[in-house]
């Protein structure tokens, strides 16, 4: 059964919060909602699903942000390097 | 996404544990309007190669500028209250009162910074290290009060769209008001009233890696309170010649756990309009406009003081 959790940090307990298209409750309260509002809120959230435990907390918590990804290009193959030139000192024997 | 109307958006805000990181709302409020920008002075290359045209731009600094209108909500102004440059102290317990005092550095105060979030059409904007720096207090004959708070802040960015919620909370309208002319003499002639305290929020920014402002900042500050006023003796108007301070105090009250009140300590009034007459059934009026100086007894040009039951540490 799917429910709308208050815990508006803010607002006392027991003061009426209105959550638009669920309805009115307390806050500290949890309550029961139908499933035709879950699909509407689900309608509007389209990149989101209804929390796994069934209950929708609110105010909802922010979001983990992205994880960061390594734009840095990954080498895959031995770097071209020219090995140093050597150099043969010819022996100058007596000049 | 569909083409929607306004009536469908929203708004909250949360206090940024870090200035400029944004966190989801944790309050939400009712709004009049709003018109938050995400502001960029681009720089136009307009240089001398041969071509008329303009060649192109060049990203220049950024912020986020605006103003929001609600209704007076003892629930909702409080928040804004404390994003503004004002220290406050807390008493009592539900309701609470919060006396607000201004200071007069020119930085925020930590952990007061806000993360605005508005939703237009189902789409989130989220504005970062948002701070108050212009309060406007409005009422009509009509006796609702309204708050306009000008924003200034750093960024914007999309966010996850959020649930929203409302307090059940009555705002201000008429018959709740007792305006007293001085403090303590309360006065029947006041048509409507306007309370202005501006801040001169500038955002700053210096030569880094990023565009968005280093920080945001208050200026001088310019406290008034304009009146309409029946016109019926010149015992204020010779006050008015004489540059005489003379406290005013404005208290708009819901029952006792919903009350707003401010006071000007040592207003001076500046100027002083006897509307001139003209049509035959108009009531002989005066528009006011007093000037919130520094009082010394006091220290401190204004306060105000408002009664909910909301808890904010």
């Amino acid at each position: 059964m799917a429910a709308v959790k208050l815990q508006l940090p803010g607002t006392p307990d027991g003061a009426e919060v209105e959550v638009p298209e669920f309805g009115t409750f307390l806050n500290g309260s949890t309550n029961p909602v139908e499933d035709w509002q879950v699909d509407q809120w689900l309608a509007q959230n389209e990149d989101r699903v209804w929390p796994k435990d069934g209950t929708l907390v609110l105010p909802e918590s922010t979001p983990d942000p992205a994880p960061v990804v390594d734009a840095t290009p990954v080498a895959t193959s031995t770097p071209d390097v020219t090995p140093p030139t050597t150099f043969v000192i010819p022996d100058g024997g007596d000049s | 996404m569909a083409t929607d109307i306004m009536a469908t958006g929203f708004m909250g805000l949360a206090f940024e544990a870090t200035a400029g990181t944004f966190l989801a709302p944790t309050k939400f409020f009712p709004i009049k309007s709003e018109n938050l920008d995400y502001v960029q002075s681009t720089q136009w290359r307009r240089v001398i190669r041969g071509l008329a045209d303009n060649i192109g731009g060049i990203q220049g600094n950024s912020n986020i500028a605006g103003d929001i209108t609600v209704e007076c909500l003892p629930d909702v102004i409080p928040y804004f209250l404390h994003a503004s440059r004002n220290t406050f102290v807390k008493s009592g317990i539900t309701p609470f009162t919060y006396t607000y005092t201004p200071y007069h550095g020119a930085n925020p105060q930590a952990a007061r910074t806000l993360s605005l979030t508005v939703v237009r059409n189902g789409v989130t904007f989220g504005y970062t290290g948002c701070i108050v720096h212009h309060l406007k207090f409005t009422c009509g004959n009509d006796g609702v009060l309204w708050a306009t708070f000008s924003i200034v802040g750093r960024d914007e960015a999309t966010q996850t769209l959020p649930t929203a919620t409302f307090a059940n909370q009555s705002p201000f309208g008429a018959g709740m008001y007792t305006i007293g002319v001085p403090t303590g003499s309360t006065v029947l002639d006041v048509d409507s009233f306007d309370i202005n305290v501006n801040d001169n929020g500038k955002p700053e920014w210096r030569l880094a890696a990023v565009r968005t402002p280093q920080f945001v900042r208050f200026g001088q500050r310019d406290v008034s309170v304009t009146m309409k006023r029946d016109f019926q003796t010149r015992a204020e108007y010779d006050t008015f010649k004489t540059l005489t301070a003379q406290s005013i105090r404005i208290v708009a009250a819901n029952g006792a756990s919903a009350n707003f009140q401010f006071t000007a300590a040592a207003a001076v009034k500046d100027p002083y309009n006897v509307n001139g007459l003209g049509n035959q059934g108009d009531i002989v009026a005066a528009d006011l406009t007093w000037m919130g100086t520094y009082d010394t007894s006091t220290s401190k040009a204004y306060e105000i003081i408002v009664i909910t039951t909301e808890s904010i540490t």
